[in-house]
Order: structure tokens, then sequence, then C-alpha cells
């Protein structure tokens, strides 16, 4: 599909000036936060059987939502729901409410099927099929404040909801560029998934013709490395796809630094006894206390 | 030995070095029309260019109406991106006046406050929605957004809330007339040179929409306005949506019954683009009498009329036309009058090429309706060529504008359909009983048209 539009992007400022740190939440939680509401998304669209494009692009929804919006105020399990919720919709594969929030909430309580489930030290009580049984109660009153977070998210970007997407591009590129390679493009590909992970934020940034060069860049690099199919790109190829040579750069350190950010991440949840990603604002409160 | 391996190497650089620069052509070619686009493209709206949202703020609505300055950060782009901003208050316009309560919003005309001009505001009915936010409502603003750069489409401005999040408009151009109001209005229908005009921009905007993955699903003439300058904009995307390649199976509840292209009648799901260039057809007749083309009483009725109207399709006329969901239940008479194609008798003013063009928009099989690309430049081209030509724009007659008064009148057609489960044509429907009589009529039913300049 023909891209007609620029995706919004975050001002400077708007980085900066990062809602949720200015409500007193520790820059590097506030990070880690946002990546575990990231990767329910990714587990949650997997378990729902979502492509990739709706998983991203509510990942994006999110981040957008977040870059004008606190997670002391907006929880952040309400605005992962919204973001499935609306993508869903965005992008032609409705999702019912009802499976959605029984999705996550398996994932919460179940362990390991997911980086952000719980470890498995109380395995009794989270083998428990009872601990992820969501009540018609409780379904009504998620459901609830999914829909006005809903709301809420398309106010907070004016219904700019557009939101195009790198994953695409990487193959018509690679196509043009006549290197088209299974093991390259899944490469770019995977390049990709961490970067939408990494708390640079660079998809609220860059439009995604630049997400797309500097991931095929990468790629090209690494399976060069490994001494497969080593196709070697002409000199400046990026240029050809309007990336200048610092935008690649600055694009690459991210890149290469978002893999590393994922598996910290992975870890810093999982070392916590049991407690888990703090997804309501009772247990983000709780969070903070533990901090300061 | 090594030699060799240095020429493949320098060739197979060579090749890169030709590819590369293939690509750069592409690149560069794709560049400039994008750059033609942004040209052509209206200036960015207001509010998103003076708007700033205030980062220590997290409030959206505090932030709106009050910065206005613009303290662009240099950013590496070579398009201007939009930012990412939050919704104004519907507060920012002054109502005006009421234009019209249709199928799914209510639409008035309205000040923009801060600079004095004149809009449109489309209300969406949110209140019984359960769902969350419609995914038809999205789909309207995403289609609107995408298609904001042509003209020939209603300018969508920005979206705002009232106080409720059930509060949502639309902020539009306001545009003086509608084509449907406008008939109302005129004297006499429009002239072949008028119709040309009006005709050539609607399949112009529709090739655009098209040519972007865009299917409009409602065109019909309320939805077409029409400026004081004779240019015409599709509006309503209501019902309108992306689609792609292949086809997804899609809702056969789309366009009003009297627009809607045979193959939703007959119950098709895979239906594409096909279905808004039959519409085109229906409009092009009405722009030249002013009266709706096939005016059905249901679906079946329209289905009998179109027949009457074209002929029964014929395995020959369009292949396959019996496998369709609907048309099993369908019995009809085969004699010389329901094959025939009245459009010739229908219309007996209309030069030759200008009844092809109709009949080509009018195919029954979709796979042989015109695109709005042929009736523009190809089959279609020659009508364009002929005399009466076009009339330029500008020399369109004018007309008070009702939209911008007090009063409208209340509509005599059929609106949009509305969600539900789609209608099947059931059982042995007779469309015979259809045609006992009415062939005399038909032929004799040539409405008369104005020949000028
Ligand atoms: N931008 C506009 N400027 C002036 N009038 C408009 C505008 N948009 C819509 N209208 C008027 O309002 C009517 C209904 O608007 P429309 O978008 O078609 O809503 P609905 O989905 O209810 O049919 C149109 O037929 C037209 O008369
Ligand atoms: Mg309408």
């Amino acid at each position: 599909m023909v891209s007609i539009l620029s995706n919004p992007l975050a001002t400077p400022s708007q980085l900066l000036a990062n809602q949720t740190e200015a409500d007193g939440v520790p820059s590097s939680l506030s990070k880690s936060l946002l990546w575990a509401g990231s990767t329910l998304i990714q587990s949650a669209g997997i378990l729902l059987r979502l492509p990739q494009t709706t998983i991203a692009t509510a990942i994006v929804l999110l981040q957008r939502f977040y870059l004008v919006r606190s997670l002391r105020s907006s929880p952040l399990l309400d605005s992962v729901h919204a973001a499935v919720f609306l993508s869903s919709k965005l992008t032609e594969h409705p999702v019912k409410p009802r499976s959605l929030i029984n999705v996550t909430t398996y994932l919460q309580h179940c362990p390991s099927p997911s980086p952000i489930s719980p470890v498995s030290d109380n395995e009794q009580a989270l083998q428990d099929p009872d601990s992820y049984f969501v009540s018609e109660h409780e379904y009504y009153a998620q459901r609830t404040r999914m829909l006005d977070t809903e709301a809420e998210m398309l106010k907070a970007f004016g219904f700019q909801s557009w939101c195009a997407l790198p994953y695409t591009l990487v193959l018509n590129y690679a196509q043009a560029l006549d290197c088209l390679d299974e093991s390259l493009v899944r490469r770019a590909i995977a390049y990709l998934n961490d970067a939408l992970m990494a708390p640079s934020l660079v998809f609220l940034t860059h439009q995604p013709h630049m997400l797309a060069v500097a991931a095929l860049y990468l790629a090209a690099r690494s399976e060069g490395e490994s001494g497969g199919g080593s196709a070697k790109l002409p000199e400046g190829w990026w240029e050809v796809f309007d990336v200048e040579r610092e935008e690649l750069g600055f694009l690459v350190a991210v890149f290469e630094g978002a893999a590393k950010f994922v598996e910290e991440q992975t870890g810093r949840w999982k070392r916590r006894g049991g407690k888990g990603v703090p997804w309501d604002l009772e247990a983000l409160e709780e969070e903070l206390q533990f901090h300061g | 030995m090594s030699s060799r391996w240095a020429d493949t190497a320098e060739d197979r650089e060579h090749a890169q070095r030709l590819k590369a620069e293939k690509a750069a052509r592409k690149a560069a070619k794709e560049e400039a029309r994008r750059r033609r686009e942004a040209a052509a493209a209206p200036p960015p709206t207001p509010p998103t260019k003076k708007r700033r949202t205030n980062p220590s703020s997290p409030s959206a609505s505090s932030n709106s109406a009050t910065t206005t300055s613009t303290t662009a950060t240099s950013k590496p782009l070579r398009f201007p991106a939009p930012e990412i901003a939050a919704c104004r208050h519907v507060d920012t316009y002054e109502p005006l006046n009421r234009i019209e309560e249709g199928s799914y919003g209510i639409v008035s005309r309205a000040r923009d406050t801060e600079t004095g001009e004149i809009v449109a505001l489309k209300r969406l009915k949110l209140e019984r929605e359960t769902d969350g936010f419609p995914i038809t409502s999205l789909r309207e603003i995403r289609t609107l957004m995408a298609a904001r750069r042509c003209e020939g489409v209603v300018g969508l401005r920005e979206v705002v809330m009232g106080d409720s999040l059930k509060d949502v408009y639309i902020v539009m151009d306001f545009i003086p007339h509608d084509l449907k109001t406008l008939f109302d209005d005129m004297p006499e229908p429009f002239l072949l040179s008028e119709t040309k005009t009006l005709l050539h921009q609607l399949l112009t905007a529709v090739s655009f929409l098209h040519s972007h993955w865009i299917l409009h699903r409602d065109l019909k003439t309320s939805n077409l306005l029409l400026s004081h300058t004779g240019q015409l904009k599709i509006a309503d995307f209501g019902l309108a949506r992306f689609y792609g390649d292949p086809r997804p199976p899609l809702t056969q509840l789309v366009v009003t019954l009297w627009y809607r292209a045979p193959e939703l009648l007959l119950g098709g799901t895979t239906y594409g683009p096909e279905i808004d260039l039959w519409s085109c057809g229906c409009i092009f007749a009405e722009l030249m009498t002013r009266e709706p083309l096939l005016q059905g009483k249901n679906e079946i009725d329209q289905v009998a009329q179109i027949f009457q109207l074209l002929g029964v399709p014929t395995e020959e006329s369009w292949p396959g036309w019996r496998a369709m969901p609907n048309s099993k239940g369908l019995t009809y008479p085969k004699t010389q009058a329901t094959v025939k194609n009245h459009l010739r008798t229908r219309f007996p003013l209309l030069t030759a090429k200008g009844v092809e063009l109709l009949d080509g928009l009018l195919k029954m099989d979709p796979k042989q309706r015109w695109s709005a690309e042929e009736a523009l430049s190809g089959r279609g081209k020659t009508f364009w060529m002929e005399e009466p030509r076009m009339k330029r724009r500008e020399m369109l007659p004018t007309w008070p504008s009702k939209a911008s008064g007090e009063k409208r009148r209340k509509r005599g057609s059929p609106g949009a359909p509305v969600r539900g489960d789609a209608p099947v044509l059931e059982g042995n429907l007779e469309v015979k009983g259809l045609f006992d009589g009415e062939e005399e009529e038909v032929a004799g039913a040539g409405f008369a048209l104005r020949m000028g300049r």
C-alpha cells in the first residue's frame, strides 16, 4: 500500500519533558515500564494471532500516548488494552475486548510464556488456573477503563492515528538493491523489532524509510561478518533512499543498543521476587516506594 | 585465475553500481512526485502549524487554544511531519447554523474564532457505541486525512472534541453547495458542457482515491459538494475504507440503494473500486436530468430497474452472474425486450461518445466496467475532446447557498445503508412482472437534454 502520509513525530521538547518522569517516576523505571507494556502487547498479539503490523502499530500508539501522558495518571495495563484494541481496528483486524482481556490476564499470571510473565517461585499459586480467571465484574471494569483510555488516546493524538511501518520498506529496498535474501531480511526485521522496544523511541522520531535503511544496513553488515551470502552493497547506497550518513550513524547506534536493553529488561522483572511488573496504579505506587 | 576473479568482482561492482544508479533514478523520480504532491497540497492547516503542545502540561485541553508560538526546532526531515498534538476543543468554533442531519452525523456551519474562517463541523454519532470508537468513524477520519491532498476531496482541517469523550467533530472546509440540494434549486438541469466539467472532476477525484487504495462506497449527489468557483469535492467518507490486493471480503451493506452496483445487490462480498464507478455512472445520468437514474423501492426493485434499463445479463454480458449469491432465486422472462439496453433511447440527445461512456460506467459485469482512468484517458477520452467542450469551472453558473442559510429542505431519497444485516433477495422473486407493459414506458421515457454551451 502506498503511504501518502508521513507519520506524526514527537518534537524534541516532548521527548525531553517526559510526563512520567516529571511525575516523579525514575527514568529507568519509566523506560522499563514502557518496555514491559510493549512486551505485553507483543506477547498478547502473538496469542491473539494478530499480524505484526497490528502489534507494531499498537506499540507505537502506546509510545505516542506516554509521550504526552504520565504512567502515574494513566495506568499501564489499561493503556496496553486500549492500544491493542485501537490498533486492531486501525489495521482491520478487530479483536474482541473479551479475548484481549483474557489473554493479558493470562500473561500476567501464568509463569514464563512471555518475558514479562512472573517467575515461578510461587509455582503452586501461579499455575492455579483460577489466578487468570477473569470474573464478569472484573471484565466489565477493565473493559470500561480500556474504552475510556481508547478515547483518551485518540484525543491525545488529535486523531492522527497514522502509523506507517518500515517492515515492507525493508523488502522493497532489499529488492531495489538486488539483495533480497531471506536471512538478510529476517535479520533486518529482528533489528526493527528490537528497535521498536528501545527507550530512544526511534519509531516516534524517525520516518519509516530511515528505520528501514538502518535495519538493512546492520543486517547486511552482520551477514557479512557471519560470512553468509555477503551481498556487498554499493558505496553510499543509503543516500538513494534519502538518508544521510549522520542519521544512519545515529540509528545504527540506537539499533545496536536496543538488543542489549531488551536483554537487560527481561532480567529486571524476572529477578524481582515474583512480584512482577506494576500494571496498575496501586502496584506502581508500591514499586515507587520500594525504589525510593 | 586471480585475474578472472578480479574481473568478476569488478563486474559485480559495476553491475551493483548500475543497480544503485537505477535505484537512485527511481528514488529521485519518486521524490519528485512526492514533492509535486506536497506542492499541490493545501498549506498545512492552521491548528497543526500553530499549536504547540506545552510539554509541562499533561492536560490536553489546557494547552490547546493558548500557545501559538512556532519555535520550529531543527529536524533532519525533508517532508513536514505533523506533530503529535492533542485535539483542540470544539469551543474554538462558533456555531452558525445547522446544515443537514444525515445518517451518521450532524453537519453545521461554524466560524473559527481565531481566524474568522467559515468551516463545516460534522458531529460523529457515538452515543450508542458500545465497542469503543467505531471502526467506521476511524476509517472516515483516516481516509479523509489520506485524501487531503486531492483537490477533488473536501479538505479535512482537524478533529476536535467537546467536553465529553463521546463528543467528536470533524472540521472541514465549508463548501456552499451539495449537488442534490442544488438540483432542487436549479430551474434547468446542467448543460452537457457543464455536466462534463463536473463529471471530469468527479472521475479525477475517484481515480485519485483508487490509486491510493481508498474505496468511497457511498458516492451520490448529496455527497458531492460544489464550491463557488465550480470545484467539485467528494465528501462523506462515512463508509469509505482502505482496500488491498488480494481483495478482502467486505460488507455488502454499502452505497445508498439507488447508486448501488449490481454485484452488491446480488450479494458479492469481494467487490472493489468498480462499485464507485457504477455510482459515477448513475451520477452522470443524474447530472443531465436532475433525477436519480434508478430509483428502486427496495433491493429487488432496484435489480429489476437495472435489468429493465440495461437488459437482463447473459452469460456473455456478465459471465458467472448466475452464481452470485442473490441471483439464484431470480426468475425473469427471456424475450427481446428484456435483454435490450435502453440507454440510447433514455438519453436521446446525448452524443454517441457520451452514451458509450455512460454504458462503460454502467457495465453490469464489474470486470468489464470502465475504471476512472479508462473513462478519463482511455476509451472515454474522445468524449472529452468532442463538442460541446467542457466549460471552465469558473464559468459554471452560481446559485445562492442553502447551506449558509437557516433552513434546509427535507430529502426525498433513501439514506446510506446503516450497519446491520445485509439484505438477501430471498425466494423466487418474479422480476417478470416488472417488465410487463413497461417496455413502452422505458423506450418512450427519454429525458430531454438541453444542448448548448
Ligand atoms: N464540508 C461541508 N461544507 C458544507 N456542507 C457540507 C459539508 N460536508 C457536508 N455538508 C452537508 O451536510 C450533508 C451531510 O453530510 P455528510 O458528510 O454527507 O453526512 P452523512 O454521513 O450524515 O450523510 C451533505 O449532504 C452536505 O449537504
Ligand atoms: Mg452523506
